[in-house]
């Protein structure tokens, strides 16, 4: 199939290196300490962080450091066709994992032991990068909740159809099967926190497209910073002078 | 369904709720009357995706997403068979629009931090499904032809613990995606394999709004002594003697009410721990423990904070279910949520 035409658009009329529409928005769900709704096209991801508070669970206490936890759910509507997903699934599982690896490597955990920080992330609608968009939504939640972090976590992934590197994938670019390469940065530190890739890629293009997901990071980190500075001076008008 | 025992209230502030709540007039501790309701955030159509959306936040902070998809689905041979039947018996005026089948809307209820196999999620997902079933009119709207039929999912999510019970959120929240409901219209007649319009503008609402009928909603009324509330707050339901989960629907003809279904609902004020006469404590070593309990079972006026015992009055059921249908708090409910719709 192609998915690149002679004119250099793809199927959803982008250009390789264009993103899709991003949209960012703080305090989605009142009674969570911090949340945050994601848009990334149609991929739609709610976040809500709850902590940091104390152990619900005695024995899983960490003594010097904070415990993160995430769930990560999909919601039945979000796809296409509607799908019955049983609670704890081994993607569900497994993308948990993902998530709560990469925030806890930006979470300053030392600074509050003995204590527990949950992440719950939702996927409301799913058109491809749905792990991308719920580690950017819960780096918001974060930022909201006023959780101490190292910098700023981001992420995006591009792929390699048809001889091109892609940036941000739709679900049908996605599920072409081919390449598809997310990466998790610390923006300001340029620090890389997460890469996961389907199949595979000679290494010379690998870094070609690598590079091409790291600015897409970039970019989402410009435009998170803009949110959360906006909702701090919506917060500054609120308190008053 | 599954009591919450976490009640952070003491006997005597139980025992002052309960006194406050049933005096004339009666005092609610957020200085409602007993017929206002909380204010609610509420939005609709905030998934292009699904056929009908919408998300509402009750003032509790408690938040619920509803996604309602349509799928076609080959309808089974008994149909077929029985519609057969009735083209040439004498019953075919009513029933040719009336082939509904119960297991043709499906609801399921996502609680974070529960298993969907958990007591909860199932029974509020019976409990609503209850209600919308119980008028027959959304069953039969799924019907297309004597083969095909529509299957109707409709995924609740709560986003946050429940902290009361979650009954109205859920039902409010379902009756605005169902309003918001639309289905592709239908371009192939008949008993043909069925074709529709890929216009999503051209698309059929399931509720059309000329059409006054609107899906049921179920409400919690909680009854303390003689009076009766409408959304019951978390403490309230501390204290209640009964509480009621009525679903009502608007009639298409005239804009009167119906009461499609009632429910008791057994109230957490059942497992709260009943209080002790300062006498008997005070001291007063002598009341040994059976003397102790023979006052605490006489103490009628309620001295002392005793959880509910027993059943409603059977006056008192009427008199709610009249009020129900007449006082006007149903009515301002199904308009305001209507105009979220717009």
């Amino acid at each position: 199939m192609e998915y690149v035409s002679p004119e250099g658009l793809r199927l959803d009329g982008r250009r390789p290196m264009e993103m899709r529409q991003i949209r960012g928005e703080i305090g989605a769900v009142a009674k969570a300490d911090g949340s945050a709704v994601f848009e990334m096209g149609n991929t739609k991801v709610i976040a809500a962080v709850y902590g940091p508070r104390e152990v619900q669970n005695r024995s899983q206490q960490i003594s010097d450091q904070a415990l993160v936890r995430c769930e990560y759910s999909m919601a039945n509507f979000s796809t296409g066709d509607r799908m019955r997903r049983p609670k704890g699934d081994r993607r569900s599982t497994e993308i948990s994992l993902v998530i709560r690896q990469t925030m806890e490597a930006c979470i300053m955990t030392h600074l509050m032991p003995r204590s527990q920080i949950d992440i719950f992330v939702q996927v409301l609608q799913a058109d491809g990068g749905t792990r991308s968009a719920c580690i950017n939504a819960a780096t918001l939640a974060l930022a909201d909740a006023g959780i101490p972090m190292r910098d700023l976590v981001t992420s995006c992934s591009a792929g390699y159809l048809n001889s091109t590197p892609l940036l941000d994938l739709n679900y049908v670019e996605d599920s072409a099967g081919g390449p598809d390469v997310t990466v998790g940065i610390l923006a300001k530190m340029d620090k890389v926190t997460l890469l996961q890739m389907d199949a595979k890629l000679p290494m010379d293009i690998f870094e070609n497209v690598m590079q091409l997901a790291t600015e897409g990071c970039k970019a989402v980190a410009q435009c998170i910073q803009e949110v959360l500075l906006e909702n701090s001076k919506k917060l500054e008008y609120q308190r008053g002078p | 369904m599954a009591p919450y025992t976490n009640i952070p209230l003491s006997p005597a502030e139980l025992s002052y709720l309960h006194t406050s709540l049933s005096s004339t007039p009666a005092i609610r501790p957020d200085g409602r009357r007993p017929t206002d309701f909380r204010t609610l955030t509420a939005e609709s159509d905030i998934l292009p995706s699904a056929n009908g959306s919408a998300r509402i936040c009750f003032a509790d902070g408690t938040e619920a997403v509803v996604g309602v998809k349509a799928e076609i689905e080959k309808s089974s041979k008994s149909i077929v068979r029985h519609v057969a039947h009735g083209e040439d018996g004498q019953e075919h005026s009513d029933e040719s629009k009336g082939h509904g089948e119960d297991a043709w809307l499906q609801i399921s209820v996502d609680v974070p931090g529960l298993r969907d196999d958990d007591a909860l999620p199932v029974f509020l997902a019976a409990m609503v499904s209850e209600a919308l079933l119980a008028d027959g009119e959304l069953k039969n709207r799924l019907y297309i032809n004597s083969r095909f039929h529509w299957r109707l999912y409709v995924d609740v999510l709560l986003l946050s613990p429940p902290l009361s019970y979650p009954l109205p959120l859920l039902s409010l929240t379902i009756h605005l995606a169902l309003l918001n409901t639309r289905l592709p219209a239908l371009v192939s007649q008949g008993d043909e394999d069925p074709l529709f319009n890929d216009d999503w503008a051209a698309a059929t609402p399931l509720y059309p709004h000329h059409n006054n009928k609107n899906p049921p909603i179920t409400l919690l009324v909680m009854a303390v002594g003689g009076n009766a509330f409408y959304d019951p707050s978390r403490e309230e339901l501390a204290v209640a003697d009964a509480v009621l989960a009525i679903s009502v629907t608007r009639l298409q003809s005239s804009s009167s009410l119906q009461i499609v279904s009632i429910r008791t609902v057994d109230p957490p004020s059942r497992l709260t721990a009943s209080g002790v006469p300062k006498d008997l404590i005070a001291g007063n070593a002598s009341a040994n423990a059976m003397e102790a309990r023979v006052r605490r079972e006489k103490d009628e006026g309620m001295a002392v904070w005793r959880p509910p015992r027993g059943g409603l009055k059977r006056a008192l059921i009427a008199q709610i279910t009249k009020n129900v249908l007449s006082d006007g708090v149903v009515n301002d409910i199904l308009d305001a949520l209507v105009k979220v719709n717009g």
